[in-house]
């Protein structure tokens, strides 16, 4: 029987690790003010400019997207299409993560926009010929699902979240897709301007998707420690392993294309990012601690014996991936406007951008007000929903001959 | 070649036709009645059934629609006598002598900033001395038909009004620089900054001997900025915010009273051609039937209005050779060339 005992030590009401995550939240929030005061008073972009017009601020916002689209899709694609009933405990978590992503993602862009405070003309006065309006209202209907979703775990509505998660995969996919499709139709930038890579940010959701369901199960598992849980951490593993290779290959599919067929404004552009004077960001962050790392850690606890090293290994190996996935739009967004090729001289021209301090203290205060919202939702909506749903008798959940729909303790609270 | 094609009476260029209040406003009255009656009718029903709730929010819809209707509407105001036009420009590259004329009217006429151009130009040199070929391309917004600085404008700042030309709403602008990021030109620019302050610069040009934009701005009474377009302000285009982007425009506030654009009534060359491409007689259309024109990155399919004709360095200028064989050949001995030719 899973009790409150057994679930993760985040999960009881009186954890340390709550009060530590506020306080650092709210840290990050002070600190990071003086760049959002920067930016809402005095207009400060930062180093932003006519050639560089995006940096630091869009990279975070594609990063921010792709885990809040990521998490969901993997999560609903595992538990509905790879039949992993046992994740339905750990939905709210998901959702929750997903949301603070979605707000990081909206705060990210809002401090983008050089007048901030016109960000309702998209909404009230839309022009649906442009993509970023689409992207808008994705992400309005995302909120929309997400909240609903979150509410519906709250309150046991086991029909209202099933059909949530319906939703939530064609809006998810439509809204990574729009992402995708918003950088590839830019004839402009000829990195850009390539028919996979909607698909490529559909497949970069999964692969982060899938880390962001696995780190979250081997942290706040409301069944942590128990034998379900580990053999559960295994098959998620498992999974995103598959994810990772798929990745792999298509980046190199990719690469490959662009290298072999040498169009100069590509190729040229493409040769900075992989030996270019920021190409340490792709080889140590991206590739070598957020990828190869990763494989390591997975082909290593495929041999371990003990439980305890497993998790810790498949925890790193998420972790690392996850982190450093940042370094993926960052890459796909900076090189492609830094660098750029002159079709009259016959030559690449570059421009030079670093994110300033006030780039920087934004992120900061993005990253602290997700870590607040997180712990925030945690105390308020997760902790009293497992509070009620694990004081349930779990049998049903376990006993031969159950209907399979309805052996989830966590759904049979709506009296209580 | 007759400088007459820019000197063209603006009514036979622009195809003047003064109809101010025409069928534009007469829909928009008309529309806002609808929404009106749909208003009443939703109050007094009481309480609100789903239907109820369906229609007021297709009111409310249709009240938005309506709203944006007007502001698009309202771009077209004073440029009526432009409707059914095709403005274009063509450059003709061999009267440009690459003074940069256009660059400073521009500059001048619309109060551009500091290191901001609508009017500019690419140099490219090539070859080796003496062999050295030197190349202007005069550079502006291509007000291109299939637009995609336009497509990609969340909220219709950037739009077409009479004329094909496409112009910018700095109200409308939130400042996400798409349309940068979408035009293949680069003549879209980010303007980051308090609008002219440029003027509060202490740095010398040369230092100690001439003055710094400051001391410039202190001299005439600090009160106004010494070289200033009022008329440019009074369009409500002049004084650009913060954080927002600006482009060229082919000077709408001009076009509005059919006067041409300022770099096109600046150049001294005329080398500027500006006109209705579907005016089979106009200037642009009889310069453009003569010479093969040329557009910047034409594969992209973007359609750009302003064309190019003719090169900047003539070919008139380069020896008669037969070939680079030929060149390295002293053809004066009769000998040398039997023995080429056989």
């Amino acid at each position: 029987m899973a009790t409150a005992e057994s679930s993760s030590p985040y999960l009881t009401r009186t954890s340390k690790l709550f009060r530590v995550s506020l306080i650092l939240g709210i840290v990050a929030l002070v600190i990071g003010a003086f760049g959002v005061f920067q930016v809402l008073v005095f207009g400060n972009l930062g180093n932003l400019s006519t050639e560089v017009p995006w940096g630091l601020w869009v990279g975070l916002y594609e990063y921010f997207v792709l885990l809040e689209v990521g998490a969901v899709l993997s999560f609903t694609l595992l538990r509905y299409g790879g039949g992993l009933k046992e994740l339905d405990k750990l939905g709210p978590i998901i959702m929750l993560t997903a949301l603070a992503a979605l707000v990081g993602a909206l705060v990210s862009i809002f401090h983008d926009l050089g007048q901030p405070f016109r960000v309702w003309m998209p909404i009230l006065r839309p022009d649906f010929g442009s993509l970023l309006t689409w992207m808008i209202w994705l992400h309005l209907a995302y909120m929309i699902i997400l909240i609903i979703e979150l509410w519906a775990y709250r309150y046991g509505r086991k029909d209202i979240v099933k059909k949530m998660a319906y939703i939530s995969l064609p809006a998810g996919a439509a809204l990574v897709a729009v992402l995708g499709s918003f950088l590839s139709v830019a004839a402009a930038r000829p990195l850009w301007n390539d028919l996979l890579l909607p698909v490529v940010y559909l497949i970069s959701a999964f692969v982060v998707g899938t880390g962001v369901v696995l780190l979250q199960h081997l942290v706040f598992s409301p069944v942590y420690g128990s034998s379900e849980y580990h053999k559960l951490a295994h098959r998620l593993g498992r999974w995103f392993f598959s994810w990772i290779l798929v990745g792999i290959f298509t980046a190199l599919t990719i690469s490959l294309v662009m290298t072999y067929a040498e169009v100069p404004a590509t190729a040229a552009i493409l040769r900075q990012m992989l030996f270019g004077d920021y190409a340490w960001t792709l080889w140590v962050f991206h590739v070598g601690l957020g990828i190869l790392l990763p494989v390591v850690l997975l082909f290593w606890q495929e041999k371990m014996q003990s439980d305890r090293a497993r998790k810790y290994a498949l925890g790193g190996a998420s972790g690392l991936l996850v982190l450093n996935f940042l370094m993926v739009p960052m890459n796909v967004v900076i090189p492609a406007l830094a660098y750029r090729y002159d079709h009259v001289r016959d030559t690449l021209v570059r421009f030079e951008y670093f994110p300033q301090l006030v780039e920087w203290l934004v992120m900061v205060f993005v990253v602290g007000l997700m870590l607040v919202i997180f712990a925030l939702g945690i105390r308020l909506v997760i902790q009293p929903f497992y509070r009620v749903a694990l004081q349930v008798p779990a049998a049903a959940a376990t006993a031969p001959g159950a209907p399979e729909d309805d052996n989830d303790a966590l759904f049979n609270n709506e009296e209580q | 070649m007759s400088t007459d094609n820019r000197h063209l009476p603006p009514d036979s260029i622009f195809n003047m036709k003064k109809n101010r209040n025409g069928n534009g406003n007469a829909t928009r009255s008309g529309a806002s009645e609808a929404g009106t009656d749909n208003g009443v009718r939703n109050q007094s029903a009481g309480d609100l059934s789903r239907r109820d709730f369906l229609k007021s929010m297709g009111a409310g819809a249709a009240v938005v629609g309506v709203a944006a209707g007007c502001s698009r509407a309202h771009a077209n105001d004073g440029l009526e006598h432009l409707e059914g036009t095709n403005l274009v420009m063509v450059i003709d590259l061999q009267r440009c002598t690459g003074c940069g004329g256009c660059d400073v009217a521009c500059k001048n006429e619309n109060n551009l900033r500091q290191g901001h151009f609508w009017s500019h130009h690419i140099t490219h040199t090539t070859g080796r001395f003496p062999n050295v070929r030197y190349e202007y391309l005069p550079t502006l917004c291509n007000h291109c038909e299939n637009a995609p600085c336009e497509k990609a404008c969340p909220t219709s700042a950037l739009h077409k009004v009479h004329g094909s030309v496409t112009a910018h709403d700095p109200s409308k602008c939130i400042g996400c620089r798409a349309c940068i990021i979408n035009c293949p030109y680069g003549e879209v620019h980010a303007h980051f900054g308090q609008p002219h302050q440029e003027w509060q610069d202490e740095e010398e040009l040369i230092a100690g001997v001439t003055g710094s934009a400051k001391s410039t701005l202190q001299e005439v009474g600090g009160e106004r900025i010494p070289y200033y377009n009022n008329e440019r302000e009074n369009h409500g285009l002049g004084n650009r915010h913060h954080g927002i982007v600006e482009k060229c425009d082919f000077c709408l506030h001009r076009l509005r009273e059919s006067k041409l654009p300022a770099c096109v009534k600046r150049c001294p060359t005329d080398a500027r051609i500006f006109g209705d491409l579907n005016d089979p007689n106009s200037s642009v259309s009889r310069v453009l039937a003569n010479y093969r024109p040329f557009r910047r990155m034409e594969h992209l399919g973007t359609r750009p209005k302003v064309y190019y004709v003719r090169s900047f360095n003539s070919a008139s200028d380069y020896p008669q050779t037969k070939g680079e064989l030929a060149e390295n050949i002293d053809i004066s001995k009769p000998a040398q060339e039997k023995q080429l030719f056989g």
